[in-house]
């Protein structure tokens, strides 16, 4: 008996979000599955954290700050460029070859 | 065992080939049985990069620790060349461009790559049974899972298909399948070990770090891929700063070992397990350790932190996999039926994902988008603050904490696969070292018998932020004799 947390309409919508396409039985499972997860997540409301008053981003493992540095363009190596080149799924000579995303009207 | 294979190659007792020849013949052996391996490259490559090695041996020239000396890598850590598939479907015909940061440091090194090993998808599992590619088996039981998510790895390592290995780990992903299949895994300080070149799962958990047959052996590839990595950020100055081998003496004398009463009170603790760690504390503390009981007030939101956080992250890090620059694009596919590149989007990953990383990804955008984020992201990291604390505390007063590595031994392939919350509660020891960002290792303890098998069951030592080699210190200390 899990108690609902998430609706099967939130779970359609945020596989939306998230570019995942589901069946109506792949959503009726995701469902069931986070709302057992999420209520297990509950218990977590009942910590106090109020007198947390940071959290990592200024302090990544204890006693270490956030480390920056410029950044660079360094030219690609060939070898590493070809494979790149090569993982592509459909290549146009030395370029990506994407579906147009505008529509033609 | 890496230092007795070093020696045996220097002073040309064995030739590397003849090493990296006996180790591929145990993977062509057992692993059809076993899964271990994703990928095992070209004997002949292998053979003649080890022939090199015995050349410069008859030479008279030295090599170092690592060098001639085969072994296994997990398929998420790039090796330059070769595919880097993460055990999903959408991958499976990736090529790395480039080596990994800690590649480069062991080919530097001289080390001698096998081949790729499994892993749940993307690293997201505890059993390898979230694999697109079948389940690597335990080898002290082929009914039961090799853990995850570096189980190929651990399982290689157990198996002696390979000497040593790497894995991940976000969670337990070295740890647990180090426990189940009786070897030694470690995962250091966040910030020890550069990820560049591996594929992120949740980037403020993420480690990688060592499967071998003992803690000598992981303490020697730890200081090889330890190290500062420019491309990095995480890893700093004080990156890779270890001590010396031969500082490793496993002196318990005078060490304090954290005992945390709730870790051996906790239900789905196997009795067996309980017995086996506790019966080992006392042994330590005969060897002159002292046992120092602790509280840790904040463990019970361990594991619900950690699993808001790493599906947050890994919906982000997951982002990537669209199959446009690479991997498997349904807009390509003959019978492809998307009309519009959104559709290319939803359909390629709807094809290419398993259900797991599906259920991760979602819930983790659930946790992140409007009106959620403030009670479950937001909220786990100020939580993520409190058990730091904790721990913070508690290596004032000691300078190790004991826990059990995983709840049970192995268990069986297919019991947990359909309840993802069952799944999740496996790795209720391990989380902490990485909620908490400290370094962790799991070593053999013991054996516990089931359906007349004799199965080995893991304990886990958690160290001090940056005293990664004092943890592997008392590690060695409590390591069973051989």
């Amino acid at each position: 008996m899990t108690e609902k947390v998430i609706t099967i309409k939130d779970v359609e919508y945020t596989a939306d979000l998230a570019r995942i396409e589901m069946t109506a039985e792949e959503l009726k499972k995701m469902t069931e599955d986070l709302n057992g997860v999420l209520a297990y997540f509950k218990d977590l409301q009942e910590a106090d954290t109020s007198a947390v008053k940071k959290v990592n981003h200024y302090e990544m493992v204890e006693g270490e700050r956030n480390h920056f540095r410029e950044d660079e363009v360094e030219p690609a190596k060939k070898e590493v460029e070809g494979i790149i080149k090569d993982n592509f799924p459909e290549r146009s000579g030395d370029f990506l070859a994407v579906r147009s995303v505008l529509d033609k009207k | 065992m890496i230092k007795k294979l070093h020696q045996k190659i220097q002073k040309g007792e064995v030739s590397s080939e003849e090493i990296c020849g006996s180790y591929l013949a145990n993977v062509a052996d057992k692993d059809r049985e076993i899964n271990a391996f994703l990928d095992v490259f070209d004997k002949e490559e292998i053979l003649e990069q080890a022939r090199q090695v015995d050349e410069k041996v008859k030479q008279g020239k030295e090599i170092s620790l690592l060098e001639g000396i085969p072994c296994a890598i997990k398929d998420v850590i790039n090796i330059q060349g070769k595919k880097t598939t993460a055990a999903s479907k959408m991958m499976e015909n990736y090529v790395a461009p480039n080596d990994a940061g800690v590649i480069e440091r062991l080919k530097k090194e001289g080390a001698i790559f096998l081949g790729k090993t499994n892993l749940d998808e993307f690293a997201m599992g505890a059993s390898t049974e979230n694999s697109a590619f079948g389940i690597t088996k335990n080898p002290y039981d082929l009914e039961r899972v090799s853990g995850g998510s570096s189980g190929g790895s651990a399982a290689a390592v157990a198996a002696e298909m390979a000497p040593w290995a790497l894995g991940t780990d976000t969670g337990g992903s070295i740890r647990q399948p180090s426990a189940f299949c009786g070897v030694v895994g470690f995962k250091g300080t966040y910030g020890q070990v550069s990820r560049w070149g591996v594929f992120p799962m949740a980037t403020s958990y993420d480690q990688v770090g060592p499967i071998a047959q003992s803690v000598e052996d992981a303490a020697i590839i730890f200081k090889t891929i330890a190290g500062k990595d420019e491309r990095d950020n995480t890893t700093i100055e004080k990156s890779g700063q270890v001590g010396e081998l031969e500082e490793l003496r496993g002196d318990l004398t005078g060490r304090r070992i954290g005992y945390v009463k709730e870790f051996f009170e906790k239900e789905g603790l196997d009795k067996d397990v309980k017995e086996i760690v506790e019966r080992r504390i006392k042994e330590a503390e005969k060897a002159g350790a002292k046992v120092v009981e602790i509280e840790l007030p904040n463990f019970k939101y361990s594991l619900a932190t950690y699993y808001l956080m790493i599906t947050s992250e890994v919906s982000s890090n997951m982002a990537r996999i669209d199959g446009i620059r690479f991997g498997l694009n349904e807009g390509l596919l003959p019978d492809s039926e998307s009309k519009s590149l959104l559709d290319i989007y939803k359909k390629s990953r709807a094809l290419g994902l398993g259900a797991e990383v599906k259920r991760r990804i979602i819930l983790g955008t659930y946790a992140l988008s409007a009106g959620y984020y403030d009670a479950y992201y937001k909220k786990a990291q100020a939580v993520r603050e409190l058990i730091k604390n904790d721990l913070k505390k508690a290596f004032v007063e000691v300078d190790c904490i004991i826990a059990p590595t995983s709840p049970t031994p192995a268990f069986k392939i297919g019991d947990k696969i359909e309840n993802p919350l069952a799944m999740y509660l496996a790795d209720i020891y391990t989380v902490t070292a990485n909620v908490g960002m400290i370094p962790a290792i799991s070593i053999p303890a013991g054996w516990a018998e089931r359906d007349g098998k004799k199965l080995p069951v893991g304990m886990q030592l958690l160290g001090r932020w940056w005293d990664d080699w004092k943890l592997l210190d008392i590690a060695k200390g409590m390591e069973l004799g051989e």
